[in-house]
């Protein structure tokens, strides 16, 4: 479990640090405050490519990169903080056992010269961005080349646990059947299907089924004759399963949840995170989740007030284009909910 | 324009230097008359909210809000809070009560006071506690309200102890309940439009019986005053 976090010069984070990182970490602020940017962080850490940047940036509605328009500084300068790409940027955290993971990634600048892919486009000065990880088990460069086909980035290796459940993410039935086929073979899935009932009564059951070729979960549902594609029994359910499923396939690792109340109905929500708190203390896995939903927060209270030593509020704001991020251990963060103030 | 001292549900942020934690609403309302009388406009008053207060005894709802104040002084909107009072009920254990508050003050970050009824500053930062209804004395609000209410109108005094004797409230029931019944029967009495006005509501009652500007409040509002400063 992480328990300590810094993060140097990412999007909106100038220098931030964390400390005595709980199990579960309910994000709070307003639009733009920076809550996505500090779960991927988080993400970007866990990994160990460049191509989860284009990932995160895609989930952002950059999911088109128009390679021969490409000058490859420019798509990386939202990553840095105020564009100030010359600095570098340095996500390091260190997990419970002691170890350590960071993530660097550096603009060089290079005399190579980018050739324009089409006619349209302009040549320009390109610069080296090297991401470089640092993992117990060694470093990892994953440099970012432009080629004729495109960007090339190598595929990650020795990451940590890690999944990131966003709008786009959640509803990936191709993922979640994946997930589930890794727990399926440990015989583990029972106790999804057993949660996912009490979450939702009107489900049986849960299975993963091929259709052309491609798994994905069906759910069986009460006066329903036949299997149903989960996606299409409703968005909420599948999204419930997906978290559930990541919690478990992500065992020791994170889970991070964006927006995490979005899609549910709100009378669900105190059972959702029961279940998702049971499962996430079996498995040991660290939960991030944002929010803006003071019903989800009312809901989570009777599990917070059980658990309070492993829960924290970070709540952040920004100044100047700075965020910050402050935490709240868990008693005072319920105290501050259940007292009447607001902490969105 | 209407002033408004009482810190609203939902609190985002901190509007003023200065806070009054009371353990009720009554604490509050009352508090807020004498911010208003005196024109003490650096000080805001609070204390949980029912709407959303799960727990029942009045130890873990100030706890709850003094998390809320820890909470509400880091927003970026608050202004720097310089000072804390917390007013409770002294009921049958003065010496108990103050501990509680010393310690609820402690845990939630803000700098443990050593005695009550003074001002003690810590730093930048005042604190203290204040016991209803005074120095060297057990009770509640509702003791100092019927003392400022029979002082202004000492012959209402044998007919409410009379009354009291009736219905058996006297000696039967404890001292604390025992205030809480002779004011709620003086408020019904007097406050004619509303005579089921709370402690909250009478302030804005009309026949309102006790005196915002009796001398029985002036051990408060002095260390309100010293806090404010």
């Amino acid at each position: 479990m992480i328990n300590s976090l810094a993060i140097d010069n990412f999007r909106c984070f100038k220098s931030v640090t964390l400390q005595d990182v709980k199990r579960f970490n309910i994000v709070t602020g307003t639009n733009g405050s920076g809550k996505t940017a500090l779960l991927e962080a988080l993400f970007i850490a866990a990994g160990a490519s460049a191509e989860l940047y284009i990932r995160a940036n895609a989930w952002r509605g950059r999911d088109t990169i128009n390679v021969s328009q490409l000058m490859l500084a420019s798509l990386f300068d939202d990553f840095f903080h105020q564009f100030d790409s010359q600095a570098g940027l340095r996500i390091k955290f260190r997990d419970s056992h002691g170890d350590e993971r960071e993530v660097t990634v550096t603009v060089g600048k290079s005399d190579v010269i980018n050739l324009p892919f089409d006619k349209s486009s302009e040549s320009s000065i390109s610069r080296d961005l090297k991401f470089i990880w640092k993992t117990p088990k060694g470093t990892i460069e994953s440099n970012v080349e432009v080629g004729p086909d495109g960007l090339k980035i190598p595929q990650p290796s020795d990451t940590y646990p890690a999944v990131f459940i966003n709008q786009f993410t959640a509803g990936t039935a191709k993922d979640t059947a994946d997930r589930w086929s890794t727990i399926a073979r440990k015989n583990l899935e029972g106790p999804i299907v057993d949660s996912v009932r009490k979450i939702f009564p009107q489900v049986t059951g849960l299975t993963v089924l091929t259709s052309g070729g491609i798994g994905g979960i069906h759910a069986t549902v009460r006066g329903v004759n036949g299997k149903i594609p989960l996606g299409s029994v409703s968005a909420g359910i599948s999204k419930v399963v997906a978290i559930l499923v990541s919690i478990a396939w992500a065992s020791q690792g994170l889970v991070l949840i964006d927006e995490v109340e979005n899609g549910l109905y709100y009378k669900t929500l105190p059972e959702m995170w029961k279940e998702i708190s049971h499962f996430a203390l079996e498995h040991k896995t660290q939960i991030f989740a944002t929010t803006h939903s003071r019903e989800f927060l009312e809901a989570i209270m009777p599990t917070v007030d059980n658990n309070a030593k492993d829960y924290s509020l970070l709540h952040l704001e920004k100044t100047n284009g700075e965020a910050r991020i402050t935490p709240f251990q868990g008693r005072q963060f319920a105290g501050a909910i259940q007292s009447g103030f607001e902490v969105r | 324009m209407k002033v408004n001292n009482i810190l609203p549900h939902r609190s985002e942020s901190l509007p003023r230097p200065f806070v009054i934690v009371g353990e009720g609403y009554g604490d509050v309302c009352f508090v807020d008359e004498l911010l208003k009388l005196h024109k003490i406009n650096n000080c805001s008053v609070g204390c949980h909210n029912r709407q959303t207060e799960r727990k029942e005894d009045s130890k873990g709802q100030m706890d709850d809000y003094l998390a809320g104040l820890a909470f509400a002084k880091t927003r970026k909107e608050s202004v720097q809070l310089s000072g804390i009072l917390i007013i409770v009920d002294a009921d049958d254990d003065p010496e108990e009560k103050f501990k509680m508050a010393a310690d609820l003050l402690e845990g939630n970050g803000f700098p443990k006071p050593t005695k009550p009824f003074v001002i003690e500053v810590h730093g930048d930062f005042k604190v203290a506690v204040f016991l209803h209804p005074g120095k060297d004395r057990t009770g509640t609000l509702e003791h100092i309200l019927l003392e400022a209410t029979l002082k202004d109108k000492p012959n209402l005094g044998n007919c409410v102890e009379e009354f009291a004797k009736c219905t058996g409230v006297v000696p039967i029931a404890k001292e604390n309940e025992q205030a809480k019944m002779k004011m709620s029967s003086l408020v019904g009495a007097c406050c004619t439009e509303n005579p089921w006005a709370s402690d909250s509501m009478l302030w804005h009652s009309k026949g309102n019986p006790v005196p915002i500007g009796s001398e029985c409040f002036k051990p408060l509002a002095d260390l309100i005053k010293e806090l404010c400063a």
